[in-house]
């Protein structure tokens, strides 16, 4: 077909004008290449120097910013949940957080008005306040130690997924960021108070702080499983680290004193996170664009999992902005992702079967995982609802994602 | 990732072997002698994308959508001369560019307080802003049918010599009169990609199209430029 051609052509020349060494093709096509490549690099040279004169650069700007203080001036100075990258945010923005983090706990310690401490309580990451409740907690915190302050640490990362599951639930399209970081707060506050737990055990032998910590485990994971579906992709990497934090968080208390603490050993879709994680993590520091089929597939999948998200993005590819404000384009069905991609790509037709297969793998091993889940089909929202049914929405469009990806070209 | 004013990253050293080829029949064209060090590009040739430069973009678009006119100064100063380089390659004038150039600061200034795309996003939004502005310049039915009178652009004070500047002139006016046969959308695409260096990502959101149909575009577009090219520039 001319279409597919012409689209292998245009991928070919965009790589080779990239930088990228083009693949070896025959030598009329090489040569073509080079022409066309020559031709780029002619208009990059070209254009190389300023067309702008410095002194109208100089004088436009003056008038800029003369311009500027009105126009500026009206501008809202509270900080609102803005849309930055994925994960740690530009270092002024961590700047503001850390100054108004420690300001509040100023605040809180010199015993600032008790309305607003206790008003800041139900406050959710972003809101005025959240500052506020942070400082209380590590107020509350520098008044304890040993196992206390590990107990008080462990509450706290279950107040952050608490916060996460709320924003999660909101499904605002800007919140991907303030997901991410509170799932990395959690994270940390996790290990933290894992940490004193356990040092606590070794120092004095008390299994109830083991206990403790595998009662965190066992209540986190459970929640980070329900969560799974609803995390945007933006704060994908945040989960996958949280996930693994508490399964070894547990595996280590497991170690630690085996008979401590009733519950079965603890992993939270480890493997299927770490594969997802993997997957994204590779194809984008590869500066592949994967086939466009696992990349069709990676877009509609990931797509799934969010609300109301407006990203289109997967988490690890940095060099694609967002749009704007445009609604989401695919809505979350039940049939399977992909197949109504077009055949395009890959040419081949055992795609679509690798990938049932693979999926099929997935579902086995997860339910191995989590203790032989029922195979109940999944509700909508019922207590009962096995885990295996809550994962399909991710094994699914994992085994199509990595069969597209393994068995590509 | 690529903001920068100049052209984004060249990628390895065959790249250069491609580019100084190319110089060579330039230069040769002219009657000169080979391409000498002066004619090497200045420094930062080979620019990796810069992860510290992104977060100050990004830390200065927060800043100044709160109000900070220092950072939106910033900004300007990091980005004047890629929309100005669009502007001119798409008008081919260099007092149509500074008027244009001029008109989407100030929208941009306007506009700032309720820009709600991502940090990164700021030049693409930037040259949106241009583009729409070009592109009812080139409504207006006065300008429609001729190609404004070829201005050169003014030499920077640092040019290095005067055959330097006399070749590169010749080779920008050649270059502007074929791009401008082009259709309009191809010529967007190629001075977003080759003239400012916007990346795949940046064109596409630019142009409001998909990341393939950019990769076509700009292929469909090299390959009428390069018939629209005198043989020796080819």
């Amino acid at each position: 077909m001319r279409s597919r051609l012409s689209r292998r052509d245009a991928d070919v020349f965009a790589a080779a004008v990239d930088g990228h060494a083009p693949e070896a093709a025959d030598a009329a096509r090489a040569e073509r290449l080079h022409e066309l490549v020559d031709v780029a690099t002619l208009v990059r040279e070209t254009s190389r120097r300023p067309t702008a004169q410095r002194d109208f650069v100089a004088v436009l700007r003056s008038q800029l910013m003369a311009a500027a203080a009105d126009e500026l001036a009206g501008l809202d100075e509270t900080p609102e949940p803005e849309a930055h990258e994925a994960g740690h945010g530009a270092p002024a923005q961590v700047r503001v957080r850390r100054r108004l983090t420690a300001a509040a706990t100023a605040f809180v310690v010199v015993g600032g008005s008790f309305g607003i401490v206790a008003a800041s309580a139900q406050s959710m990451p972003g809101e005025m306040l959240y500052p506020v409740k942070r400082a209380t907690e590590r107020v509350e915190i520098m008044l304890r130690s040993g196992s206390a302050e590990g107990r008080a640490m462990l509450d706290n990362a279950s107040t952050r997924l608490d916060e996460v599951a709320a924003l999660a639930a909101e499904g605002k399209p800007d919140a991907d960021n303030l997901i991410a970081d509170t799932l990395t707060d959690f994270t940390d506050e996790a290990n933290d108070g894992g940490d004193l737990l356990l040092d606590s055990y070794q120092n004095n032998g008390s299994q109830s702080d083991i206990a403790e910590v595998r009662k965190f485990t066992a209540a986190s994971a459970d929640r980070l499983e329900d969560l799974a579906v609803s995390i945007p992709s933006g704060a994908a990497t945040e989960y996958a680290d949280a996930a693994r934090a508490i399964t070894g968080l547990d595996s280590t208390a497991v170690n630690a004193c085996p008979a401590c603490g009733g519950q079965p050993p603890v992993n939270v879709n480890g493997d299927l996170l770490s594969a997802v994680a993997y997957v994204l993590d590779k194809a984008n520091t590869d500066g592949i664009d994967p086939s466009a089929q696992a990349s069709g597939r990676r877009h509609e999948s990931i797509s799934r999992h969010k609300s109301e998200s407006s990203s289109q993005q997967p988490p690890a590819q940095g060099d694609l902005p967002l749009l704007p404000d445009d609604p989401i384009t695919d809505p979350p069905t039940d049939s399977l992702p992909g197949t109504s991609d077009g055949s395009d790509s890959s040419g081949t037709n055992s795609g679509p079967k690798n990938d049932s297969s693979l999926t099929d793998e997935l579902q086995d091993t997860t339910q191995d995982l989590t203790g032989g889940g029922s195979n109940q089909p999944k509700s909508g929202g019922g207590q009962d609802t096995g885990v295996s049914g809550l994962l399909a929405p991710i094994t699914q469009p994992v085994g199509e994602l990595l069969g597209g990806v393994l068995n590509g070209p | 990732m690529r903001l920068s004013s100049r052209p984004s990253v060249y990628g390895p050293e065959d790249l250069a072997g491609l580019r100084h080829a190319v110089l060579t029949v330039l230069m040769s064209s002219a009657g000169q002698g080979p391409v000498g060090p002066t004619l090497a590009p200045d420094s930062g040739d080979v620019e990796p994308p810069d992860d510290a430069e992104q977060h100050r973009i990004v830390a200065l678009v927060d800043l100044a959508r709160k109000g900070d006119v220092e950072a939106f100064g910033q900004l300007y100063d990091h980005y004047v001369d890629s929309i100005h380089r669009y502007l001119y390659f798409r008008l081919s004038s260099v007092s149509l560019a500074d008027d244009l150039t001029s008109e989407t600061f100030f929208r941009a200034l306007r506009g700032i307080g309720s820009f709600r795309w991502q940090g990164k996003a700021f030049g693409a939004w930037l040259t949106t802003i241009a583009r729409n502005l070009v592109t009812d310049h080139y409504k207006s039915s006065r300008s429609r049918l001729e190609i404004v009178a070829d201005e050169l652009p003014e030499r920077p004070a640092d040019t290095k010599g005067p055959e330097e500047g006399a070749m590169a002139a010749l080779t920008s006016e050649v270059l502007v009169e074929a791009l401008h046969r082009l259709a309009p959308e191809q010529q967007d695409c190629l001075v977003m990609r080759f003239c400012q260096g916007l990346t795949i990502a940046e064109t596409a959101r630019s142009l409001g199209r998909s990341e393939g149909a950019v990769k076509q575009l700009q292929l469909r577009a090299i390959r009428n430029l390069a018939k629209h090219l005198p043989e020796d520039l080819r």
